[in-house]
C-alpha cells in the first residue's frame, strides 16, 4: 500500500481497553452462564461411584426404562419408574412430574434431568426425554428397518 | 437407473476435480482457455448431479425397493410428496440435494461473471469446484445414496418416512435452509480469490454482497421454518430449543449479518478490509461445521441424522480448509489495512465495529455452548457436562439488548465523531420512543427488568426508523414538491440498501418484541379434566366434551373435542390428537393452536384413561407468538427487496434527458 499514509497497525489505546473489555465482559456471562447452569450428564454407574458428592448439583443420568416398573398417576401428572443400566444391574428409582413424553415406555431409553437424594437413593427428575429407537429417521439403518414394520403400536 | 446414477456421482466428482486443478493452474498462468474450460466442467458438473437427483427422484417415485435409500426412507403408502421429500429426508439423498444445490449455484456464479471479474474467476471456480468435489466424494465413496441390497435381500416395501417430517413445513425447511449454508460457499469461494489473486479491492465485496444476502434470506427463512415446525409439531409449546442443530443453522446466519453491516463501512471508509475475509471464512466454515454436526454424531440432538462414518471426513474438510482460509489471510493481512483509523466510540465507524462484535460474541457463546460437552469430554476424561436453554438465554440475553439498541444507534449516529448536535436531532425523539414503549409496558403490568428493557429498546429502534423516513420524506418533499407518501415511496427505492435496511430492522423490533413476550409470559399448565368439565387458561374458559377415537388407512387417531370461550363468546372448537401410526414406533400428538395477535392458545392431548372418559391437557398460553413469525416476515420481504438494484440510475438517466430536451428547447 505504498503511497497512503503511514498507518501503524494498532488503532489507538482506548480502542484496545474498549476491546478487552467487551472481550471480558462476553468471557464473565459466558463463564457465570455455564455456573449457573451447568448439568453434569452421567450413567448410572458413575452416579453409584460418586454418590456423595453430588448433593443438589445438577445432573442428567442416561439408563433404560426397567419393564414393568412404570406407574403412572394422572391426576398428579406425576410418573414413578426404575431406570436401569444394561450392562449392570444398577437401578435408580425416579419420580417425575410434567408431561410425560409419547415415547416413554417400557425399555425406552431415557435421559432424565434433576437431582439426586444419595441417603434415598431416588431422583427427582425435572425433566423426562425418552428417545425414540429410531431418533429422526425413518430408521437408523436399512439391515434394522425389516422388522420394524411388527413394531407397531397394536 | 441405479447404474447411471452411480455413474453420474463418479462423472461429477470427475469433472469437478478436474475443473479445481484446472482452474488453479489456470489462475497461476493467467491462462483464460484453461479458465474457461474450468468453469465449463463446473457446467457440466450442473448436469450430471442434475441427471444423479433425477435418477434418486425416480427410484424413490417408482417404490424401487432394491435401493437401500429408498427402502428405508419411502414406502408405498406414504403421499406423492413425501416419497418425493424423501429424496433430502435422509442422510445420503440430503448430500446429494447438498450437492445438487452447490452445483446450481455455481452454474449461476459462473455465467454470471462469463465477462466480469476475470481475475477473480479461476481462484473462485478453483475453489467452488474444490468444494463440489469434496461432496461428491462423499456421495461416491462414503453415503452412496445408489447403494443396493444384497440380490434377494430386498424387502417388499420401505420403513416409511418418519410421521414427524410428514408435514409441510419438513418438506420445505430442509431445502431452504441447505440452500442458505449452501449460499456461503460462493462469498467464501470469491473473498479466497480476492486473497489468491491480490485484488484486493472492493470488487469481490460487490460480487459477494448480493449472494450473502440471499443465503442470509434462506438462513432466515430456514431456521424459522423449522421453529414454526417445531411449535406446530413437537408440542412443547415453544419454538426454539437451543438445539445444537438449531444453533447451528443460527451461527452461520450471525456471521453472515455482522459480515453484511461490516462491507458497509468497508465501502464507505476502506476500514475492516481484513475482518469481512475473516467474517466470510467462519460464515463458510460454521456452515460445513453445522453439516458436521448433524451428520457425525458427535453432539447429541433430536435433529440428529445416524451415525455414520461421515463425521471424520467432514472434520477433515473443515481443518483443511480454515487452514486454507487462514493461509491466504494471513499472507496478505499486510495488504489488508485500513485506509482509515478510528477517532471517536460516538461515531457510526465504532458503533457497526462494536455490532459487528456483538454478532460475533453471540455466536461464541452459542458456540461454546453446544460444544461444550464434547470439549469437557475429551479433557476430563468421560465426565460429560452439557448446558441447555438457560444457559444460551442468560449469555445471550445481554448482548442481544445492546445489539437491538445498536440497531436503531447504528445508521443514525455520524460519521468520524458524533457532535452534541448530531444526538438531539437524530435520538431525542426516538428516546421518547423508547421511554413510551417501556411506559406502555410498565402500564400494561411488565414488572421485571429485562422485558423493560427489551420493549424500551424495541420502541427506540421503532422511533428511529419511523422518524428517519420522516425527515427523508419531508426532504424530498421540499425539494419537489410532491405528496408525502409519494416521496417515501421514491426515498425507499432510490435508497434501496439504507431504506431497505430500516424495513429489516423494523422487522427485527417486532420479531423481538414477539420472542421477549413468548418467552417471558407464557404459562403453562397441566390439566385432567373428566368429560364435560371446564378449566381456566389465563382469560378462557376451556370446555372438553369428549374423547374420539377414529381410524384411516395409515394411522388411528384419538381426538379431543374442546371448545373455547372468553367472556362466554364462544372462540371456536380445538381438535387436540394423538396419532398412531401404523408404521412408527411411538404416538405422536398433535397440537391444537388459536391464533391470535395477542396470544396462542396451544393445547396438547397428553394422556386418557382406558375408556375415554377422563383426558390430561398439556396448556400453553403464549402471548404475540406470531409476531415473531409477522417480524421475520419483514426481514426476509425486505431483504428481497434489498436484491435488487437501485432505481437511481434510471431516474437519473430520465432527469439528465428532460435536462436535457429543455436546454435544446431553449436553445
Amino acid at each position: 500500500m505504498a503511497g497512503t499514509m503511514s498507518v501503524s497497525r494498532l488503532p489507538a489505546p482506548k480502542f484496545i481497553v474498549a476491546g478487552l473489555l467487551i472481550v471480558g465482559a462476553v468471557s464473565y456471562l459466558m463463564v457465570s452462564g455455564f455456573d449457573d447452569t451447568m448439568v453434569y450428564y452421567y450413567t448410572l454407574s458413575e452416579l453409584m461411584e460418586k454418590k456423595s458428592d453430588l448433593a443438589g448439583v445438577g445432573l442428567r443420568i442416561h439408563g433404560h426404562v426397567s419393564s414393568d416398573s412404570i406407574r403412572i398417576d394422572r391426576e398428579r401428572s406425576q410418573v414413578d419408574f426404575l431406570v436401569m443400566e444394561k450392562e449392570t444391574t444398577n437401578t435408580l428409582p425416579v419420580t417425575y412430574q410434567g408431561v410425560i413424553p409419547d415415547t416413554f415406555k417400557d425399555g425406552a431409553e431415557v435421559v432424565v434431568e434433576g437431582t439426586y437424594h444419595a441417603g434415598r437413593h431416588h431422583f427427582q427428575a425435572t425433566f423426562l426425554m425418552a428417545k425414540c429407537p429410531s431418533k429422526y429417521e425413518g430408521a437408523q439403518t436399512a439391515s434394522s428397518g425389516k422388522d420394524q414394520t411388527s413394531d407397531s403400536p397394536y | 437407473m441405479i447404474e447411471l446414477g452411480r455413474y453420474c456421482l463418479l462423472g461429477g466428482l470427475a469433472l469437478s476435480g478436474y475443473g479445481a486443478v484446472a482452474a488453479a493452474i489456470a489462475g497461476r498462468r493467467r491462462n483464460l482457455a484453461l479458465a474457461r474450460s474450468a468453469e465449463n466442467s463446473l457446467v457440466a458438473a450442473f448436469v450430471v448431479v442434475v441427471a444423479a437427483s433425477a435418477c434418486l427422484i425416480r427410484l424413490l417415485m417408482t417404490d424401487d425397493f432394491r435401493v437401500q435409500y429408498v427402502a428405508s426412507y419411502s414406502a408405498s403408502s406414504i403421499p406423492t410428496v413425501y416419497k418425493f421429500s424423501a429424496f433430502w429426508g435422509g442422510q445420503s439423498g440430503s448430500l446429494l440435494m447438498w450437492a445438487l444445490v452447490l452445483a446450481f449455484f455455481c452454474l449461476v456464479a459462473v455465467i454470471q461473471n462469463r465477462d466480469k471479474n476475470r481475475k477473480l474467476m479461476p481462484y473462485a471456480t478453483a475453489v467452488m469446484a474444490g468444494t463440489l468435489g469434496f461432496f461428491m466424494l462423499l456421495l461416491s465413496f462414503a453415503t452412496n445414496p445408489f447403494d443396493t441390497f444384497p440380490a434377494g435381500a430386498a424387502p417388499s416395501d420401505g420403513n416409511g418416512l418418519n410421521p414427524l417430517l410428514q408435514n409441510s413445513y419438513m418438506v420445505i425447511h430442509p431445502p431452504i435452509l441447505y440452500l442458505g449454508y449452501i449460499g456461503l460457499t460462493i462469498p467464501f469461494a470469491f473473498a479466497m480469490a480476492a486473497l489468491m489473486s491480490r485484488t484486493l479491492d472492493t470488487s469481490w465485496i460487490r460480487v459477494t454482497r448480493r449472494w450473502t444476502l440471499v443465503a442470509w434470506i434462506f438462513l432466515t427463512m430456514g431456521f424459522t421454518l423449522g421453529g414454526v415446525w417445531a411449535y406446530e409439531e413437537l408440542g412443547w409449546g415453544g419454538y426454539w430449543a437451543w438445539d445444537p442443530v438449531e444453533n447451528s443453522s443460527f451461527m452461520p446466519w450471525l456471521f453472515a449479518t455482522a459480515f453484511l453491516h461490516s462491507i458497509m463501512i468497508t465501502e464507505k471508509k476502506g476500514m475492516l478490509k481484513l475482518w469481512n475475509f475473516i467474517l466470510v471464512l467462519v460464515a463458510f466454515e460454521l456452515s460445513i461445521f453445522g453439516t458436521f454436526i448433524t451428520r457425525s454424531g458427535v453432539i447429541s440432538s433430536v435433529h440428529s441424522f445416524a451415525v455414520s462414518n461421515l463425521g471424520p471426513m467432514l472434520a477433515v474438510f473443515l481443518l483443511v480448509s480454515t487452514l486454507f482460509g487462514v493461509f491466504w489471510i494471513v499472507r496478505r493481512s499486510d495488504q489488508l489495512r485500513s485506509e482509515q483509523k478510528m477517532k471517536s466510540f460516538l461515531s457510526r465507524e465504532a458503533t457497526f465495529l462494536l455490532n459487528n462484535l456483538l454478532f460475533v460474541s453471540i455466536c461464541f457463546a452459542i458456540f461454546w455452548g453446544t460444544v461444550f460437552p464434547i470439549v469437557t469430554e475429551w479433557v476430563l476424561g468421560g465426565e460429560k457436562i452439557t448446558v441447555a436453554a438457560p444457559f444460551f438465554n442468560q449469555v445471550t440475553w445481554p448482548l442481544a439488548l445492546t445489539l437491538l439498541a445498536l440497531t436503531g444507534i447504528c445508521p443514525l449516529i455520524a460519521w468520524r465523531k458524533a457532535s452534541l448536535k448530531n444526538f438531539q436531532r437524530n435520538f431525542l425523539i426516538p428516546l421518547a420512543g423508547g421511554l413510551l414503549f417501556g411506559g406502555l409496558a410498565l402500564f400494561l403490568g411488565v414488572r421485571s427488568m429485562i422485558p423493560l428493557l427489551f420493549y424500551s429498546a424495541s420502541g427506540f429502534v421503532a422511533f428511529c426508523v419511523f422518524f428517519e423516513f420522516y425527515k427523508g420524506a419531508r426532504a424530498r418533499q421540499g425539494i419537489r414538491s410532491s405528496s408525502f407518501l409519494v416521496a417515501l415511496k421514491d426515498l425507499t427505492l432510490m435508497n434501496k440498501r439504507r431504506y431497505g435496511g430500516f424495513i429489516i430492522h423494523l422487522g427485527v423490533v417486532v420479531a423481538f418484541i414477539g420472542i421477549i413476550s413468548s418467552s417471558f409470559f407464557s404459562s403453562e399448565e397441566l390439566v385432567t379434566v373428566n368429560r364435560g368439565e371446564e378449566f381456566k387458561l389465563g382469560q378462557y374458559t376451556l370446555k372438553f366434551h369428549e374423547l374420539v377415537q377414529r381410524a384411516d388407512p395409515e394411522k388411528d387417531v384419538v381426538y379431543a373435542r374442546i371448545s373455547g370461550y372468553e367472556n362466554q363468546e364462544p372462540i371456536g372448537n380445538f381438535f387436540p390428537q394423538k396419532h398412531f401410526h401404523h408404521k412408527g414406533q411411538q404416538p405422536q400428538s398433535e397440537v391444537a393452536i388459536r391464533r391470535t395477535l395477542m396470544d396462542d392458545v396451544y393445547l396438547v392431548l397428553s394422556g386418557y384413561n382406558e375408556d375415554l372418559t377422563q383426558a390430561t391437557f398439556h396448556v400453553f398460553l403464549n402471548p404475540m407468538v406470531q409476531w415473531v413469525w409477522i417480524g421475520i416476515g419483514i426481514m426476509v420481504l425486505a431483504g428481497v427487496f434489498l436484491f435488487f438494484p437501485d432505481k437511481k440510475p434510471v431516474a437519473r438517466a430520465r432527469v439528465r434527458r428532460r435536462r436535457k430536451r429543455i436546454r435544446t428547447e431553449a436553445a
